[in-house]
């Protein structure tokens, strides 16, 4: 499996800093395919397991997540307990729908059957019915006992056109000026943000390692090329790109 | 900036390079590996058990499983697929399949069709079913296309549209690499098309479903033609487009006459007549329904004959004699065609359709549509026959049908639907004079309206609420009501509902 490289110090710094400071609600890491920005958010990962901070991750290479999935890992991960306000929307959809939501528990059914619920309706609707979810959960979030949570989005290109637009039109917009929920989203192509993001949110834009990381890479596997020159090519043909330079070091041990 | 050399790279050079390293990675492995290897690349994700299912397909000396893995775990590209398994880092994958697919055809046709053979075991698994199609694309096109088109109807049928998006994206792969024949590229992009239309994504899904007009147009698909072009129509008015609509429908119209679906051809001149009419242009708008009216009386659809005269009628461009006849003539057809419908089995034939719908949702939207216009229908007569014995009886008969009308619309979830039964519900209580149940109707319209910003049928509650304080003789609230429908309705430019439905009322408080 790729191994996990940490070359990204000050990515890792700003995101890290970020926790405390609380000076951007949203990080958006850009670059093409291949360039780690998965790694990079495992790296994200090990800051938040070290600091304590509930996080939830999504990865929209299995891409038929749904808002209604996204709302229950928030929900997990703020405690179902602490959201009061999302209940009472379950209620209200419940008697709509029928369907009776207990204790916040979504369990795969009542997932299942939510989403196709609102998929059947009016499109109108269903943006009613996601607009109220989503204002409950930022009603729950403000009570909520944790500092801040993160939510982080991986290969969003993948995202269903569903998804993206409940991101774009409901959640985004949410958390432009509060801190209590930072969201990181990372892929090949990202949300358009318009000019009022300006000072809320951090561009991470993520290019090839140097060359004398990767020649300190091989050394600390203790593999050596047949040539000397070999890392060099290497790393002008793939530009320094983490998915190639890992396979091609790790295929000379 | 100057560009690198590296940068300056072709894609076939890029590709290139990457074969070299993966050739590089693999060069220790033995044959049966490298088999082992690269049929799994053909996967958009595996696990253990397809493991096990390739091993005994595609190897010949591999029998060890833990050995297979133990391969697998060596590889730089291999990571983790969320909630199903494992995957190939997408570089890789793509440019493994590009090759095997220039390469070896032969190989990876076959191990497609063991792909799809094994997701094929779990037909009633749904991501199953969409792996299989993803490989069916490849292995057999044109059973490929055929499961691609249940899954759509299913995914709508069932709002599955996370499914039926890893369907399309599974379809975009093929096409971005090159890998798919031309009617599946269409479908695809129809397929596409109409997932973007339901979740709102309108303008982008009009691109999608011309670019698959214009495959079928090649391939000389005249059914899909036809389907694609009348939703397109639809589309085309909807954001304003009226000169393409209004070809689109033509064309649409003639193309079901030439393939012998009449009752398309008929659909597609009642859906012209409806956009006229909509637009104020009656005559134009009577035309085309009498039209419709002529084909669906041909291919016996008595109910759909109905509709046709019965908006002819609404029209207001014949006489009110002349109407009456036709809500005369049109009553009956609905009667009959309630009949037809709601003994009709569910996956009848007739119910096919080129809209990629169900049989079922065809049966139940047809019903919806007899109980609505036969409500309408019975009321106008009720009406303008306000002096004959038996109105108060049409009145009734049309309550009856309303009810019908907003159960079918509460199974189908369509809240504009829903709204639209319980206004026709509020406004034949009044005349019945339930005004106890008409307002709670009208109240419940209203809340719903409100809710999806649906200004033209908050204006109707508001105006249904009017007629009850005025039935009631509280002038000053049915004014309070009349005032506020006025204003939504100058909102959305429904002049037409202010000059037949308000202002009269209010001349009336005024005097």
């Amino acid at each position: 499996m790729t191994a996990l490289f940490v070359n990204r110090e000050e990515e890792i710094e700003a995101f890290e800093r970020n926790l405390s400071t609380l000076e951007y609600s949203l990080f958006l890491v850009e670059g093409e395919s291949g360039i780690g920005k998965t790694a990079l958010l495992a790296q994200f990962e090990v800051v938040l397991k070290r600091s304590g901070l509930p996080y939830y991750l999504v990865n929209f290479r299995n891409s038929s997540y749904t808002p209604i999935e996204i709302i229950n890992g928030l929900l997990r991960m703020m405690g179902r307990v602490n959201c009061p306000a999302l209940q009472k929307v379950f209620d209200a959809l419940g008697e709509v729908s029928g369907i009776v939501v207990k204790d916040n528990q979504l369990s795969l059914g009542a997932k299942i059957i939510i989403d196709a619920q609102l998929n059947l309706r009016y499109e109108q609707e269903r943006e009613f019915w996601y607009a109220q979810l989503s204002g409950a959960l930022f009603d729950d979030l403000v009570n909520a006992p944790q500092r801040t949570y993160i939510l982080m989005m991986d290969t969003y290109e993948k995202a269903s056109d569903i998804v993206k637009r409940w991101i774009s039109i409901h959640l985004l917009p949410s958390i432009r000026n509060q801190r209590k929920l930072i969201i990181v989203v990372s892929g090949q192509q990202v949300p358009v943000l318009d000019i009022e993001w300006e000072t809320h949110y951090k561009r991470l834009i993520l290019s090839g390692l140097d060359l004398p990381y990767w020649e300190s890479y091989a050394r600390m596997l203790s593999v050596s090329p047949p040539h000397p020159e070999w890392i060099k090519a290497w790393h002008f043909l793939f530009k320094g790109k983490p998915a190639a330079m890992i396979g091609a070091i790790a295929a000379l041990g | 900036m100057r560009k690198s050399i590296a940068d300056s790279f072709s894609p076939q050079l890029e590709e290139r390079k990457y074969w070299e390293l993966i050739q590089y990675v693999l060069r220790s492995f033995s044959r049966d590996e490298q088999r082992m290897i690269f049929s799994l690349f053909l996967f958009r994700w595996f696990n253990e058990d397809i493991l096990e299912y390739l091993r005994h397909e595609v190897c010949n000396e591999m029998k060890d499983l833990a050995a297979v893995w133990h391969i697998l775990q060596r590889l730089p590209f291999l990571e983790v697929f969320p909630e199903r398994g494992f995957t190939f880092h997408e570089l890789y994958r793509r440019v493994v399949l590009s090759q095997l697919w220039h390469e070896e055809p032969d190989f990876y046709r076959y191990v497609a069709q063991l792909a799809a053979g094994y997701f094929l075991q779990f037909a009633d698994d749904i991501p199953a079913r969409v792996e299989s199609v993803y490989h069916l694309l490849i292995a057999k096109p044109s059973e490929a296309r055929d499961a691609y088109l249940q899954l759509i109807i299913d995914f709508q049928d069932n709002g599955q549209f996370g499914q039926w998006h890893v369907l399309n994206q599974c379809g975009w792969e093929h096409i971005d690499s090159g890998r798919l024949d031309l009617e599946n590229t269409a479908l695809v992009h129809e397929s596409t098309g109409r997932l973007l239309r339901l979740v709102g994504a309108r303008r982008e899904s009009i691109l999608l479903l011309e670019k698959a007009l214009d495959i079928y147009r090649v391939l000389g698909d005249k059914g899909s033609e036809g389907g694609v072009l009348y939703s397109l129509s639809y589309d085309y008015n909807q954001e304003g487009f009226r000169e393409k609509a209004i070809k689109g429908y033509e064309k649409a119209h003639q193309i079901f006459l030439e393939i012998g679906d009449k009752y398309y051809a008929a659909d597609s001149l009642f859906r012209l007549g409806e956009m006229f009419e909509f637009n104020g242009e009656t005559e134009k708008a009577c035309a085309a329904f009498r039209q419709a009216g002529e084909l669906f009386k041909a291919i016996d659809e008595p109910a759909r004959e109905g509709d046709a005269l019965f908006y002819m009628a609404e029209t207001g461009f014949l006489p009110a004699e002349q109407a009456l006849v036709l809500y005369h003539t049109a009553l009956p057809l609905f009667r009959e065609g309630w009949e037809r419908y709601s003994s009709m089995p569910p996956d009848d034939p007739r119910l096919a359709n080129p809209l990629r719908l169900s049989r079922a949702r065809m049966r139940r939207w047809r019903l919806y549509s007899i109980a609505i216009n036969m409500g309408d229908c019975l009321q106008a007569i009720g009406k303008l026959e306000g002096e004959a014995e038996n109105y108060y009886a049409l009145f009734l008969e049309a309550e009856s049908s309303y009810y019908k009308a907003l159960d079918l619309a509460l199974q189908m979830l369509d809240l504009r639907w829903i709204i639209r039964a319980r206004l026709r519900l509020g406004d034949i209580q009044v005349l019945v004079g339930k005004l106890e149940s008409a307002s709670h109707f009208f109240n419940k319209a209203l809340e719903e309206a409100l809710k999806i910003g649906h200004k033209l049928y908050a204006g109707w509650s508001y105006k249904g609420l009017g007629d009850i304080a005025f039935e009631r003789g509280d002038g000053d609230q049915a004014r309070i009501y009349y005032l506020q429908a006025r204003e939504l309705y100058l909102e959305i430019k429904a002049y037409s509902n202010i000059q037949r439905q308000i202002d009269p009322k209010l001349a009336l408080l005024d005097a």
